[in-house]
């Protein structure tokens, strides 16, 4: 698939203040340490071919059980003979290093924000001083370094320049390469004086990723799992080619993901720990391919990665940063610390000039991660698309004619379906879309479970495919520009208006939303047919009545997603809210009423997602104080069906109509009503008018707000 | 009367725990028969999980314990997996994992797999690599049962057989 645009605009060069510490990091990683080491520095050796080395004998030896990275890639060569070899390091000098912790401490480099950084310090929220997120001890030299960067600081002088470890993996070198970039750039260490001469482990994952470049990749929402709902983003670290092609190998290129390590699959145990840091998150990599087939295909997310634009050593400094992190680990936290705000931390690492978690604030939802990055003028060098299944196989299909789209239906149910009405491309397009269209329904089956029916079809499917020795056209899906999520309306939202009733009431109203999106805020960034609205909440306030503030709903979830109702997708639609309101029917006028409600039904859109339409069957189950219900208690039931009409009038203007009726059994009011109608306007680039009528028994109200997202 | 309301509480209690169970179906659609996973090769289902442990489970007995010394990420299971290299090896997990989509592509003859696959394999040229696999498909995956596996090994073999690819990468395969 050639599907891939860029965009974006280069900035003038990024600071290069730090390259003679990456130097030092190479040739140390790459062994050529020694006595070349500190005038090489004007002819740094190429990044993109480090010279292979046979495998170090101390690596072998002593962890027999240690896997080897595959040696195809090119036969060990010894090192020529007659080449300078690393000399014997400098003797250790305990004066050498107090004078540089002196140096440190004069300088004060434990304050430095760069340091902060590596360690991931942050002022302290429940005492004076400063406490690091990380949270494996392994991560500090220092027994106290945890809480005191400046004890940490000295601990890792120290621990560089100490005698070697039997295992020089262990060395603090070979374990905290990122440091040692920095602090050679600022101290000017004497690499002479290092006791290890090679770091096995780092130099083995630094020739498997031969990192070019670092691309942030978001990967859309996935409301099937109330995980991913917001979207995710991990790193994709850029590999040279090593066969040096025209078109790069992508799929090659290391993914770099920070995630929890859940162990239940209980969803309530899983909000509560994931809430409360109760789950340990690791950063674990894979290569991207894994990553591709997981959300492009298995989930059918599409993916949004943002090329950075940094300078070799800055690419270098995230790398080795990451094989920092990759061995320790954070308590998870789903709202704050979670995937998005430490694969921003990582990347933070590349330069003190950028500033990302700053520009972010809990809870830390994936799409603000990006826009984190805009905030850095220039830093993003580069943005493409890679479309998800789904989307691949809406390209294939579009434009294909009747017979054909029946014919990819008819091999989908049967895949011995006859096709001698059609042309031998034509045959070609239905064998095609009905492949992928076998990969959506049967994900599950196809990866694991050989007996299925699935797997059986999709075979049949291939062997009649592969019969015709014709390729396959490429598929070219064009980008959907204004859905890329740094487009996005910021994902909490605050609202302050006016509005009356029918009665002559006249109130100021005030609402918020954590996150994140619904049906009529300005569609840019944000799927279409999808209203996902976490922690909603609408406040009234009028100098007249008994209190001056009165709740009108505070829900913590409140969805409803749209299925389009195609020939090939028959997925039912579904909406669903949990919280509480105002009543406002006479006999129960203000009343509080907590309810769960939600249902499945039928949905559509048409001009390309500019009118949609859904229509459901809803149980709604509620209880209030004084509520009068079912039976006089305080528990309300009811069914019933809603509707709501969404038209996109113009690009940021909006107008969605909604009504319910609901049929309350053995209560003493039979039966309810709502309906609404909202016009929405996006102005400016965060912000909103909104204009809202509803009408239900007991209240008509028109009300008119300033919607501000941010 | 009484017989009446006690049914309809019966049929709200049972519209609550309907709703409640909706609800939590939909928070978690891939809660199912727990999967295998682990040392099921290289393929796709090693490491998707839905909300199955498997993913993460592959991935807890790899970081429980490391401590600055191993490339991390790395397991004995899946080493060769993780580490996508030219050659017959790389060549092979490249497929295993990638299978559901390269199966497509090589039925097609064409496709992003095909030329990585090419790359992986240091084949000369893509187009031929997938006009040769479309012509293997049989061979390759002769019934829907193969396991990723034998996907894999089956496609390093074709390549590897056919001299006219000159796939310069996978010779040791071809000699033995």
């Amino acid at each position: 698939m050639r599907t891939r645009a860029g965009r974006g605009a280069r900035r003038a060069s990024p600071p290069r203040r730090a390259f003679p510490a990456a130097l030092l990091l190479l040739l140390l990683v790459l062994g050529g340490l020694g006595a070349g080491a500190r005038d090489a520095a004007g002819a740094p050796p190429p990044l993109s071919h480090p010279p292979p080395r046979p495998p170090s004998h101390v690596a072998g030896t002593e962890r027999g059980a240690r896997p080897r990275p595959p040696r195809e890639g090119g036969p060990p060569q010894a090192r020529p003979p007659g080449a300078p070899s690393a000399p014997a390091p400098t003797p250790v000098d305990p004066a050498y290093v107090e004078s540089l912790v002196e140096r440190a401490r004069a300088r004060g480099l434990a304050r430095a924000p760069m340091w902060l950084r590596l360690g991931h310090w942050r002022d302290s929220f429940w005492r004076s001083g400063y406490l690091s997120e990380v949270d494996g001890p392994a991560f500090f030299l220092s027994p106290r370094g945890q809480r005191d960067p400046a004890a940490e600081l000295d601990a890792t002088l120290r621990g560089f320049f100490a005698p070697a470890t039997r295992d020089p993996d262990r060395h603090a070198v070979c374990r905290f390469p990122a440091r040692l970039q920095w602090l050679g750039g600022q101290l000017g260490l004497d690499v002479a004086r290092i006791q290890v001469r090679d770091c096995p482990g780092l130099r083995q994952f630094i020739q498997l990723l031969r990192p070019r470049a670092i691309t942030l990749v978001f990967s859309s929402y996935y409301l099937a799992r109330a995980a991913s709902a917001f979207g995710h983003t991990f790193l994709r670290v850029e590999k040279q080619d090593p066969l040096a092609t025209e078109e790069r190998r992508e799929l090659l290129d290391m993914g770099v993901d920070y995630g929890a390590t859940v162990d239940t699959g209980n969803a309530l145990i899983y909000a509560l720990r994931g809430m409360t840091g109760m789950f340990r998150g690791y950063f674990k990599r894979l290569p991207y391919y894994y990553k591709v087939r997981e959300y492009n295909d298995y989930e059918s997310r599409d993916l949004w990665e943002y090329q950075l634009d940094l300078a070799p050593a800055q690419v270098m400094m995230v790398v080795a940063h990451i094989w920092e992190l990759g061995h320790t680990w954070f308590d998870y936290y789903y709202l704050s610390e979670n995937c998005s705000y430490h694969i921003l931390g990582a990347i933070e690492v590349a330069d003190p000039s950028i500033h990302l978690l700053d520009h972010i604030s809990t809870p830390v939802i994936p799409s603000e991660t990006v826009k984190a990055l805009y905030r850095n003028p220039g830093l993003v060098r580069r943005v493409t698309y890679r479309p998800s299944l789904e989307t691949q196989f809406k390209a294939r299909v579009r434009g294909l004619p009747g017979d054909v789209l029946r014919a990819i239906q008819r091999l989908a149910a049967d895949p011995a379906a006859s096709l001698d009405a059609l042309t031998e491309q034509q045959r070609i397009a239905a064998l095609d879309a009905a492949a992928d269209l076998i990969d959506m329904r049967f994900a599950d089956e196809l990866v694991f479970d050989p007996g299925s029916e699935a797997r059986r079809r999709k075979q049949r499917l291939l062997e009649r495919r592969s019969e015709i020795h014709v390729p396959s056209a490429e598929l070219d899906v064009a980008p959907p520009w204004h859905k890329a999520p740094h487009l996005s309306h910021g994902s909490r939202r605050l609202g302050l208006g006016v509005g009356g009733t029918a009665d002559g009431d006249v109130y100021g109203r005030l609402s918020f939303r954590m996150a994140l999106h619904d049906m009529a805020d300005p569609p840019d960034g944000y799927p279409d047919l999808v209203s996902f609205e976490f922690l909603p909440a609408t406040v009234r306030f009028a100098t007249g009545g008994d209190t001056p503030f009165v709740l009108e709903e505070l829900y913590f979830l409140r969805i409803r997603h749209i299925n389009e109702w195609t020939r090939f997708n028959r997925r039912p639609s579904w909406d669903l809210r949990a919280g509480v309101r105002r009543l406002t029917e006479d006999e129960c006028d203000g009343c509080m009423m907590g309810e769960v409600a939600g249902g499945g039904g039928w949905g559509d859109a048409f001009w390309s997602g500019r009118l949609a339409f859904l229509a459901t069957i809803d149980t709604v189950a509620g209880w209030g104080p004084s509520l009068a219900g079912v039976k006089d208690s305080g528990f309300r039931l009811g069914v019933g069906p809603t509707a709501t009409l969404r038209a996109i009038v113009a690009r940021r203007t909006a107008l969605l109509f909604a009504g319910d009726w609901i049929w309350l059994p053995e209560q003493e009011r039979k039966a309810l009503w709502s309906v609404s109608t909202t016009l929405r306007t996006g102005v400016g680039t965060g912000s909103a008018i909104d204009l809202q009528l509803v009408a239900r028994p007991g209240e008509s109200s028109a009300n008119v707000s300033w919607l501000l997202y941010y | 009367m009484k017989m009446k309301m006690k049914m309809k509480t019966t049929i709200a209690l049972a519209l609550v725990l309907l709703l409640s169970a909706a609800g939590a179906a939909l928070a978690q659609p891939g809660a199912g028969p727990t999967r295998p996973y682990g040392a099921a090769g290289c393929g796709l289902g090693s490491v998707v999980l839905g909300n199955n442990p498997g993913f993460t489970q592959v991935f807890a007995a790899t970081t429980n314990g490391t401590f600055g010394t191993q490339s991390f990420g790395i397991t004995s299971g899946t080493s060769n997996c993780i580490n996508p290299t030219p050659g017959a090896t790389g060549a092979r997990s490249f497929s295993e994992t990638n299978r559901t989509a390269m199966s497509k592509d090589i039925a097609r003859g064409q496709g992003e797999t095909i030329r990585t696959l090419t790359a992986l394999g240091g084949c000369k040229d893509a187009s031929a690599v997938g006009a040769s696999l479309q012509k293997s498909y049989r061979r390759i995956v002769p019934n829907a049962e193969v396991t990723d596996r034998a996907f894999g090994q089956n496609v390093v073999g074709v390549l590897a057989a056919d001299s006219s690819l000159s796939c310069k990468k996978l010779a040791p395969v071809a000699a033995r």
